[in-house]
This record gives C-alpha cells, sequence and structure tokens, in this order.
C-alpha cells in the first residue's frame, strides 16, 4: 500500500518527467515558434489514471511551477499563458477521466485539454497582448492544437502499452486503493 | 538565501509591469536584457526580437491615432505602434527579469518545497542518464523510469542546494540591480 510519501514521491517523478520531456522537446527543430508537441502533457495524460484529484492537479501545478523554473519566465506572460492553458487542460482532461466513463479515449481526452488549453491561450492573448488581432493567429493555433492532441494521445496510449513501468505503478496504486 | 532572486524579481516585476512611459520601459528592458547575458543562465536573444516584433505588428491591425506612414495596405498609426512596442517590451522584458531572477537550485520551505526539490534531483538524474540508455525511444524511456525508482533524491548533488554557493553573493547584488533598474525611474523620475 502505498504512503502520502509515497504518492507526492510519484507525482515528483512525474513532475521532473515532465520537465525532461520539455528538454526533448526543445531539442527538437520548430518550423515556426508555436509549432508546440507538448510533450510535456505526456505525464499529465499518464497521472490521470494513476493519482487521485489532489495528486493529479499538484502534478499539473508542478509542470507549470518547473517549466516556468527551467525557462525562466516564472514572472512574465509566458508564464500566464502557460499556466491559464495548463490548469484549463488539467480540469478537462480530468472532468472527461472522471466522468466521461468509456465515451473517451486517452487519445479523446488528449485532444480535448489541447483544445482547451489552446482556446483559454488565445483568450488570454487576446486580452494581454495582442487585442483583437489574436484572431488571426486562431485558426492555425487550433489546427496545431487539434493534431498535436491526438499525436500526444496515440503516444501516450502506446507508452501505457508497452510501458512496465506504467504497469508496476498502476499496480501500486491497485494495491493502494 | 537563494529565495532572495526570487523575492527581488517579484518587488521588480511590479513596478516594471506598471510603467507607463514607452522610452523608460524600453531602456530598462535594454538593461535587463544586458543583466540577462551577465548572468550565467543561457542567453539567446533572438526568439525574444521575433516575439517583440510579432506583438508590436499584430497590434498595428487595430489603427490608433496619427497615421505615420503606410506599407502595403497597411496603415501604421501612431497609437497603434506605440501600444504594440508596450506590450511587446513588457512580454520581452518579463521574460528577462525572469531569466535574471529565477534559479532553479532554490530549496522552498515546507512540503510543497520538498516536493520541488525532489522533482528536481528526479529531473537531474533523468538528464544525466538519458544519455546511457540505448535503443528505441519509447524503450529509453521505460528503461530510465524503472531505474530512476532506486534513486535516492536525497543523495543526488541537488541535496546541497541549501548551503552557500560560489554565487550567492553575485546573486544579491543583481537581486539589488534588477529592483534600482525597475523601480527606480518612480524614485529618480527621468
Amino acid at each position: 500500500m502505498k504512503s502520502p510519501t509515497d504518492r507526492l514521491n510519484s507525482v515528483a517523478f512525474l513532475g521532473a518527467c515532465c520537465m525532461f520531456l520539455s528538454l526533448i522537446e526543445h531539442l527538437i527543430p520548430k518550423p515556426v515558434p508555436f509549432l508546440r508537441i507538448g510533450l510535456a502533457n505526456v505525464p499529465i495524460l499518464i497521472g490521470l489514471s494513476l493519482f487521485s484529484a489532489k495528486y493529479f492537479f499538484l502534478l499539473v501545478f508542478l509542470k507549470v511551477v518547473a517549466h516556468g523554473m527551467i525557462s525562466g519566465t516564472l514572472f512574465s506572460y509566458v508564464f500566464v499563458f502557460s499556466a491559464g492553458g495548463s490548469l484549463t487542460s488539467g480540469l478537462l482532461m480530468y472532468l472527461c477521466n472522471r466522468f466521461g466513463g468509456r465515451r473517451f479515449s486517452i487519445i479523446g481526452i488528449s485532444v480535448v485539454g489541447s483544445l482547451g488549453s489552446t482556446i483559454v491561450q488565445l483568450f488570454l492573448a487576446t486580452a494581454l497582448v495582442f487585442g483583437p488581432g489574436a484572431r488571426l493567429i486562431a485558426p492555425p493555433l487550433l489546427l496545431v492544437g487539434f493534431v498535436t492532441g491526438i499525436i500526444l494521445g496515440a503516444f501516450t496510449l502506446r507508452f501505457t502499452r508497452s510501458s512496465q513501468w506504467y504497469a508496476q505503478e498502476l499496480a501500486g496504486k491497485r494495491g493502494g486503493s | 538565501m537563494t529565495l532572495i532572486p526570487l523575492l527581488s524579481g517579484f518587488v521588480a516585476m511590479i513596478a516594471f509591469a506598471l510603467q507607463t512611459s514607452l522610452y523608460v520601459r524600453a531602456g530598462q528592458t535594454a538593461l535587463l536584457v544586458i543583466m540577462a547575458a551577465l548572468s550565467s543562465r543561457r542567453f539567446r536573444p533572438v526568439p525574444a526580437i521575433i516575439a517583440l516584433i510579432g506583438v508590436t505588428l499584430t497590434n498595428l491591425f487595430v489603427p490608433n491615432g496619427r497615421v505615420l506612414f503606410s506599407f502595403l495596405s497597411l496603415r501604421v498609426t501612431e497609437g497603434a505602434l506605440e501600444l504594440g512596442l508596450m506590450k511587446g517590451l513588457l512580454l520581452v522584458g518579463l521574460v528577462f527579469l525572469s531569466r535574471v531572477s529565477v534559479r532553479p537550485t532554490g530549496r522552498l520551505p515546507g512540503a510543497l518545497g520538498w516536493v520541488i526539490f525532489r522533482m528536481f534531483s528526479y529531473f537531474e538524474y533523468l538528464s544525466e542518464s538519458w544519455k546511457s540508455t540505448k535503443g528505441p525511444f519509447l524503450q529509453r524511456l521505460d528503461s530510465l523510469l524503472i531505474d530512476a525508482r532506486s534513486v535516492n533524491p536525497d543523495n543526488q548533488s541537488l541535496s546541497s542546494s541549501s548551503s552557500e554557493k560560489p554565487g550567492a553573493k553575485r546573486s544579491i547584488v543583481f537581486a539589488v540591480v534588477v529592483i534600482v533598474i525597475c523601480w527606480g525611474p518612480y524614485l529618480w523620475p527621468i
């Protein structure tokens, strides 16, 4: 059975995975600046099936703070966008997973989270930086959000099906619940 | 000690965000860019320049005030240009303010500080061990995750972060300079 300390340790561990995947994504060349795959969301998708609401949202919070600290954007609009997008997508993905039952696959959950994050970031961009001109970048951003949501969901599905680590974590959760 | 740059960044951010003069903000941003270049953290000005140009150009699509000149079918107005530059400089200035102020080795107090500390320790382990893994991406990731379970973060190098580091005095100097840059124009109006 997992103690609260073990759970916190697992959250810290997945938080580190978020940071690590952010670093890997940073190394992948991007044709345009806003074209982000969002690899750091994979641990969040994995955390959905491993943690209760309390620990899941702690993981989302850690991802946001860690990214802000690593990229050095903690006091900037970039951080506000990141926090707004991540918290919204985390909430939407949690609700889909908790109440959606079998109607949502992990790919569907990922797409909902990705689109939710993009929409909130567009609202924030309109309100804080770009003004009404932000509508010009909305169509490509939503398209990118949709496509990356599918890619990340498929990646997570493949990982959870083949990973020994995930199988052990899931067994630990079931043993503890 | 490691919290001082973080707190100074927060205090400076308030003054920087409330600045209403375009010229003062431009000067503050330039000084923050220099500070970021002088600090040991990685310095990449190109994305910031692209962001500044992008934000300014986007704001030009909403005309405001006197027409300065026309480019193709776009009328560049004074108010839109000033607003775009103000927003762009705010965006860029805050990014560089963060780069100067935020250091990932600072250990925060309490349970949350413990979790964040562990996260950075695991991150350090994952970053250092990735090169030693072989095989397909998912397999490498999985084996690394399994190996990382056996790691005791308290034995990792970040555990020494609570002790005084050689750069501590330098970071305090940086913290003071950042506050002077951002609050100075209020105390000594230009």
